[in-house]
């Protein structure tokens, strides 16, 4: 294959991944899939400077994804404090519980009604169930290769 | 220490000192001097006057004492740039390539306006005539404003008034000209509504302000017509450009221009100085000025500010030299005004009128003097400004102190016979009206005469006809002046005593403060003109002013500017005399103004069934008011209160048959004068002469119908149109921003996502956009 | 290493202020108390300046004697310095030295913002956000440039959670740090497009649209691609049209020191930015791109301004204010794309950046104002609140009416001076018929920006009302600390000293932006070959 074609391919698939961030952004309601989907757009964004980079042959792209990468960190960071307290302080994770914020004589916007939730019961979040531990000889970790 | 001050020094102190007195008095006046705020104000005007006499005296010193005619003296202190545009104009050469140096070579003009100060000889007459009249009346003002709620206000005015008034005629640049040109009316403005709260006051000042405007937009256009012209609004010559009135001019080397433009650029000159020097048809709001404190009468609307219109002239002389039909004009409106002003002030009862139009009338015999455009006329004018100065001022300085005895009562119908009660008062209004009616040998005969002689003078030089017909003009004005000074005279002094009851227990001589400014000023109003005249000095030193030395070049080296005449001098005096006799004869024991007037301007001496009948019992005041209440009307005739006319003072009653013939023809040459003049007016019967005198001859009435009444409804209309065309339209156009708005903050609904997604929509849209629109 | 022992002085000040951020921060959690960190927080902001000084390059030249005479590139080459990915030329420097005006002023106006224990994390975080905009703008590298936006971005997170423990605070943080990220993926999105058509991360290689090796996929439409894809992120941070929805919720949710640092923080960075990349020396004029930023600017200035209209709350209002702002600048970057090289286009971005000076100042002295007059629990909300404020309170009433006629551009102001700078070359642009540029429309551009100015007056004014010819119903307690008040009162007394003596700012722009049409060649920054993994750049200057 070509590089102009490799270039293509992971162009495409840079875009794609974009693409499909953008759209879980605009239609997802959770406000942590919301950032992961940003999340998603950021590598999308990664995936096409690297495929730049080793195209041009030039570190530049690379480089830059590096620190695209640090900063993302930084802000899932903050991004998850935030999400934690909103959490917290709202009861749910649906963004569409804040819209207190608008114009003073305009409605909230709601596509769909937020389905009603079972308050009887604390739900929290829970780990799945770990089960058991899976059986395998103890001389298969001597075989494994040190990652 | 005399030597020692430079002239550089004086001309920056001689404003400066009262700038600072104003900016004292407005700062510690109101808290701290209060019932002391005169002092920064009268130190700072007597340091000032102080200062422009050394001047002058100065000045005196460095002129050429070789006395050769024709040789202008100046010297200009610039101080700094005010402002500057480079190359700010290209003329083209058909703007007047003599009057520009630098379109020679094409080169675009700097506008530049220099703050200079400058002086020669006319400079140093102003300021000394300002700045010493101003002094005694700030003195005078102490004792007239004692215990007015706005003492510092009024001190803090008179000062920045001087000031204005003192960079008025020192500074060397027209912008700057324009610029205390309009100080000076905000003074005046100012002062006029000292009392604001008397209504009368409050719309005095806006009258005189409104007026001056149209003046002003004249004196405006002038200064543009004038930039266009000449390339430069700066009197002296600067570095680079040659001034308006600067020595390249005078040396020939650049012309004047003449012409349309330069006629046009005189005529509106002239405008402005008709506003400020209140000659016709502008010359309403003086006498409404009246209103403000009588010591501002004296200072700004007698003596000083409006002089400036014929300083201005004086100055633009060679402008009008070059365009001799203004100069024409210039002398019509001043004669014409000189006559009007005249006429109106024959039949006022309010003593500030009166002495107000006795101004306005005497403006008039400058501007006709001016109007002459020749050395001698220039100098006539100047001379007459300046006696005039002296004598006015106390003219009305000597009123006030009248209104201050009386109560602020200044109908003279209401009181009479003071001479005892105000004896120093008395003696000075003498000297004052005696110098304004040109009674020899004091200084209004002078001056006068000087500008008769020029007129006269005219007259033979061109055998032109309307100078003959100016000259009968102008004698006939000082028959009028002479008649209503002593009318008024012998109405307050003289007759019966008789006092308002206002005056309470005020009436008395005024104090001190008050009347040691009168005898001063009497003493100037008596000597000024036979010290300064009887030698031309007056004449031979102002002809060292540069504008003025063309002239005197072009007069040749005889040296006398207006000759001596006779036959001029005798005829004015014995025009004068007769003034003073006949205003003896009406007023003097007992008054038969009314009756005597009646029969005259009625015509009763062609009708002998209307011979008037009660001569003595008429009382001026009720038969005034009837006369004008009912035009066409017979007087009514009432018994007064009989306190007035004592039955003793009929002993002095002489017969018509002694002094009949005397009078009835003097009558009739009055008669024939008014009937000339009011002859559209007068056939149709509406009203009798004197009505047209008492009211002024209707000018501001003519305004009201023709100028004040259409403006109005105008306003009312556009004001109809405006709530209803221009407002419909607006509050329609102006409710479409917001309906916008209110659909555009629909999408503000605190939805992130919605918020995303309208991003990315917008996104797209303004791609799509862009994108459709660049192919 | 010379060079970087260079780079390293070079970068003094932005370094200072985050080794000073960092010390405060972490210094607070051990020693919370108010007065000792702001005192510290302007130490370092002093010595930030002290160092920048120390790098010369006066913005504002000395007064000449001529007054009028503006020194049009009269800055030369030499003066240029390029520390590694940094360059610091005119415009860096006159952004530096306004970014510390800019850090002073906010320091000093958030005294008494915030609650005590958390008092260092906010004045770190302004820190912070100031050395971000420093290196924004003496950024000439997209990796540079990206850092000194994330600089502004992330502690304006903190900062706004920072604000007031309530709902309020909490969705308005939300809100601002989703879109933002949103923004800053697109804005990255675009970026690898533009490293991709051009193959450098050198911004003048960038704006140059230098193809080597030509891009194989389409050679214009890529670049074409990045650069809006770059200006459309950036729109977030000028709160411009595509993006701006955010500005009122956030502003109304969070405090007045915060809305203040948020309507002038990343609008001044999003500028630079744009400048940075649009307007490099060797830019062509690419129609697609001034067509776009004309729409830009009609559309944002047209929103915010009708939209402000409605508006009874004062934070609110004041953020679609400060959306119609950031339309009026967009009018001189546009002229500037429009008219590049020739001397209209440079006094469409010097108007910008004059325009961004007065307009932060203004807008930073009106939120100090109101910051000053809110109570310890509550901001400011309706602009009802503000009534009677003329009597009770006239210095700070005096300052806010002095600063709203300065923002609705009433003459003897500097907001004067902006818009006519800003007027006056659009009305030069639509007279000069240059490169193919289909001149009426910046007449259709001037009309609507004087429109929009006269529709802002309304609102504007009916604050100055409210403030002064209304009487008030309730008493407030004004809580804010005299540091905010005095803030106010500085930027009015400012704005009026520009307003009656702009001369010194517009030289000072206009020498800002000569550096970058200046005719030389573009530096060339190359990255040494991948293979000796030597980093240090090269600078030269064919």
């Amino acid at each position: 294959m070509s590089d102009t074609a490799i270039l293509q391919n992971h162009l495409f698939v840079g875009a794609v991944l974009f693409a499909l961030g953008l759209i879980g952004f605009l239609v997802r309601r959770n406000v942590i899939v919301m950032f992961l989907c940003v999340e998603l757009m950021l590598q999308g964004v990664a995936l096409s400077l690297v495929s730049w980079s080793r195209y041009h042959g030039d570190w530049g792209g690379q480089m830059l994804v590096i620190f695209i990468i640090t900063v993302a960190a930084c802000e899932a960071a903050l991004g998850l404090a935030l999400v934690w307290i909103m959490a917290q302080r709202g009861g749910s994770l649906d963004i569409a519980i804040w819209q207190t914020l608008r114009e003073r004589d305009q409605a909230p916007y709601t596509d769909r009604e937020v389905p009603e939730e079972d308050r009887s019961v604390e739900d929290w979040p829970q780990l799945t169930p770990a089960g058991v531990e899976p059986v395998h000889p103890r001389e298969e970790d001597m075989y494994r290769s040190h990652v | 220490m005399f030597e020692a001050i430079s002239l550089r020094t004086l001309l920056i102190l001689i404003p400066a000192l009262p700038l600072s007195g104003a900016i004292l008095t407005a700062i510690f006046g109101p808290a701290i001097l209060r019932r002391q705020s005169h002092w920064p104000t009268v130190l700072g005007l007597a340091a000032s006057c102080i200062c422009s006499l050394m001047l002058a005296v100065k000045w005196q010193g460095q002129l050429p004492q070789d006395g050769k005619a024709g040789q202008g003296v100046e010297e200009v202190v610039t101080l700094w740039e005010w402002v500057g545009i480079p190359q700010a104009y290209a003329p083209s050469p058909a703007t007047g390539l003599a009057a520009i140096a630098a379109t020679e070579n094409h080169a675009p003009l700097d506008f530049r306006i220099d703050v200079s100060l400058r002086i020669d000889t006319l400079t140093a007459t102003m300021l000394v005539m300002v700045t010493l009249i101003s002094t005694l009346v700030a003195v005078y003002s102490v004792g007239y404003m004692h215990g007015d709620e706005g003492y510092w206000r009024f001190f803090s005015y008179l000062s920045l008034f001087v000031f204005s008034m003192t960079m008025l005629v020192t500074v060397s640049n027209f912008v700057m000209l324009y610029v205390f040109w309009e100080g000076v009316g905000v003074c005046s403005y100012l002062l006029i509504g000292f009392w604001y709260r008397n209504p009368a006051a409050a719309a005095a000042g806006k009258k005189a302000f409104l007026v001056n405007r149209v003046g002003d937009f004249g004196f405006a256009l002038a200064l543009f017509l004038m930039w266009m012209t000449y390339g430069s609004l700066s009197f002296h010559d600067t570095d680079t450009v040659a001034g308006v009135l600067g020595a390249r001019r005078f040396a020939g080397e650049l012309s004047f221009v003449g012409g349309g433009v330069g006629t046009a650029i005189c005529l509106l000159l002239m405008a402005g100085a008709c506003g400020k020097s209140a000659q016709f048809p502008l010359h309403v709001w003086l006498p409404d000025a009246m209103e403000g404190p009588t010591p501002v009468s004296a200072l700004i609307h007698a003596a000083t500010m409006v002089t400036a219109g014929v300083y201005m002239i004086a100055r633009c002389m060679p402008l009008f030299v070059a365009a001799p039909q203004a100069a024409w004009v210039v002398a019509w409106i001043g004669a014409g005004t000189a006559l009007m002003a005249g006429l109106i002030a024959l039949t006022q009862f309010d003593l500030k009128r009166v002495l107000a139009y006795s101004t306005v009338s005497q403006l008039g015999y400058m501007f006709l003097a001016l109007g002459m455009a020749t050395l001698g006329g220039v100098t006539a004018g100047m001379f007459h400004l300046f006696t005039h100065a002296f004598f006015k001022a106390l003219l009305f300085l000597g009123a006030g102190s009248v209104m201050h005895a009386m109560g602020n009562v200044i109908d003279m119908r209401r009181f009479g016979g003071l001479r005892h009660r105000l004896p120093i008062t008395h003696a000075t209004f003498a000297i004052g009206c005696l110098a304004l009616a040109g009674i020899f040998p004091l200084s209004g005969f002078w001056s006068k005469d000087a500008i008769l002689a020029a007129v006269h003078d005219q007259a033979h030089a061109t055998g032109a006809s309307s100078y003959r017909v100016l000259y009968g003009m102008a004698m006939g004005t000082a028959f009028l002046t002479a008649f209503y000074t002593f009318r008024a005279f012998f109405m307050t002094f003289y007759g019966p005593q008789r006092i308002p009851e206002e005056a309470g227990h005020h009436a008395h001589e005024s104090p001190k403060v008050m009347w040691i400014p009168l005898v001063v000023l009497a003493l100037f109003a008596a000597l000024v003109g036979p010290m300064l005249e009887w030698t031309h000095a007056f004449a031979h030193w102002l002809q060292y002013t540069p504008s003025l030395a063309m002239m005197a070049q072009a007069a040749g080296a005889t040296g006398a500017p207006a000759a001596f005449h006779w036959d001029v001098a005798v005829t004015s005096t014995a025009v004068a005399v007769a003034g003073v006799a006949l205003a003896a004869f009406l007023y003097l024991g007992h008054r038969r103004e009314v009756a005597a007037l009646q029969y005259v301007f009625r015509f009763g001496w062609m009708n002998p069934s209307e011979a008037p009948s009660d001569w003595e019992s008429a009382s001026p005041h009720a038969a005034a008011v009837a006369n004008v209440t009912r035009p066409g009307g017979h007087p009514t005739v009432t018994g007064h209160c009989p306190s007035d006319h004592p039955s003793g003072s009929h002993g002095h009653e002489h017969g018509p048959g002694l002094l009949a013939l005397p009078a009835r023809l003097l009558k009739a040459v009055g008669c024939g004068l008014w009937s000339l003049l009011t002859l559209p007016l007068w056939l149709g019967q509406f009203v009798s002469p004197y009505q047209m005198s008492h009211s002024k001859f209707f000018v501001d009435e003519i305004y009201d119908v023709l100028i004040v009444g259409p403006l109005r409804g105008l306003a009312h209309i556009s004001y109809v149109l405006d709530r209803v065309l221009v407002d419909g339209l607006v509050n329609g156009v102006g409710g479409l921003p917001v309906r916008l708005g209110g659909w555009l903050r629909k999408s503000q609904r605190g939805f992130v996502s919605l918020y995303g997604l309208l991003t990315v929509v917008g996104m797209v849209l303004v791609v799509v956009v862009s994108f459709w629109w660049g192919v | 290493m010379p060079t970087s022992l260079d780079m390293l002085f070079r970068m003094t000040p932005e370094i200072l202020l985050i080794v000073g951020a960092v010390w405060i921060i972490v210094g607070n959690a051990f020693a919370p108390q108010r007065a000792g960190w702001w005192v510290m927080a302007l130490a370092t902001v002093a010595m930030a300046g002290w160092a920048l000084a120390q790098q010369g390059m006066p913005v504002v030249p000395a007064p000449s004697t001529g007054g009028e005479s503006v020194h049009v590139g009269s800055a030369d080459a030499d003066s240029v310095v390029v520390a590694g990915l940094a360059i610091h030329d005119e415009l860096a420097q006159a952004i530096r030295w306004f970014a510390i005006v800019l850090a002073f002023l906010l320091v000093v106006m958030a005294s008494r913002a915030g609650a005590e224990s958390l008092f260092g994390e906010q004045l770190g975080s302004i820190l912070l956000i100031l050395a971000g905009i420093m290196i924004a703008a003496s950024a000439t590298n997209l990796v540079l440039l990206f850092l000194g936006l994330e600089l502004v971005s992330i502690p304006t997170y903190i900062l706004l959670f920072l604000g007031r423990a309530n709902r309020q605070s909490l969705e308005a943080t939300a809100k601002y740090f989703l879109l933002s990220i949103l923004a800053s993926a697109v804005m990255l999105y675009g970026f690898s497009f533009l490293y991709g058509s051009t193959g450098s991360m050198d911004l003048s290689r960038i704006s140059a649209n230098v193809r080597e090796p030509a891009s194989p996929l389409g050679a214009g439409g890529i670049w074409t691609m990045g650069m809006v894809l770059v200006l459309l992120g950036l729109s977030f941070k000028l709160g411009s049209f595509p993006a701006h929805f955010y500005a009122p919720d956030v502003y109304e949710g969070t405090t007045s020191v915060n809305a203040a640092l948020l309507a002038v923080a990343p609008k001044v960075a999003g500028i630079v930015a744009l400048v940075r990349l649009f307007l490099m020396n060797s830019m062509e004029v690419h129609p697609f791109l001034w067509h776009m930023f004309l729409l830009l600017a009609l559309a944002t200035m047209t929103i915010g301004n009708v939209c402000a209209l409605w508006q009874n709350n004062i934070r609110r209002l004041l953020a679609y204010s400060s959306i119609a702002h950031a339309g009026y600048m967009l009018i001189g970057l546009a002229v500037a794309l429009a008219m590049w090289k020739t001397s209209t286009g440079l006094q469409g971005a010097s108007a910008t950046l004059f325009y961004l000076v007065v307009y932060a100042i203004a807008v930073l002295g009106t939120f100090a104002g109101l910051a000053y007059l809110a109570s310890a629990r509550d901001e400011i909300q309706d602009v009802e609140q503000l009534a009677g404020m003329g009597r009770s309170y006239p210095v700070v009433a005096g300052a806010l009416g002095l600063l709203m006629f300065s923002l609705s551009g009433i003459p003897p102001l500097a907001g004067f001076w902006g818009k006519l700078g800003l007027f006056a070359s659009a009305v030069e642009a639509a007279g000069v018929s240059a490169a193919g540029v289909r001149s009426p429309w910046f007449l259709v551009l001037v009309v609507g920006g004087a429109l929009n100015a006269a529709i802002a007056a309304a609102y504007y004014l009916r604050i100055v009302r409210t403030l002064f010819f209304r009487s008030g119903t309730q008493q407030l307690a004004p809580e804010g600390g005299s540091g905010a008040r005095n803030v106010a009162v500085f930027a009015a007394l400012l704005t009026l000293a520009v307003g009656i003596l702009p001369g010194p700012l517009l030289v000072a722009t206009r020498n800002a932006t000569c550096g970058l049409n200046r005719d030389r060649a573009p530096l060339m920054v190359t990255a040494a070959p991948v293979s000796s993994g030597h980093q240090d750049s090269i600078v030269t200057r064919p």
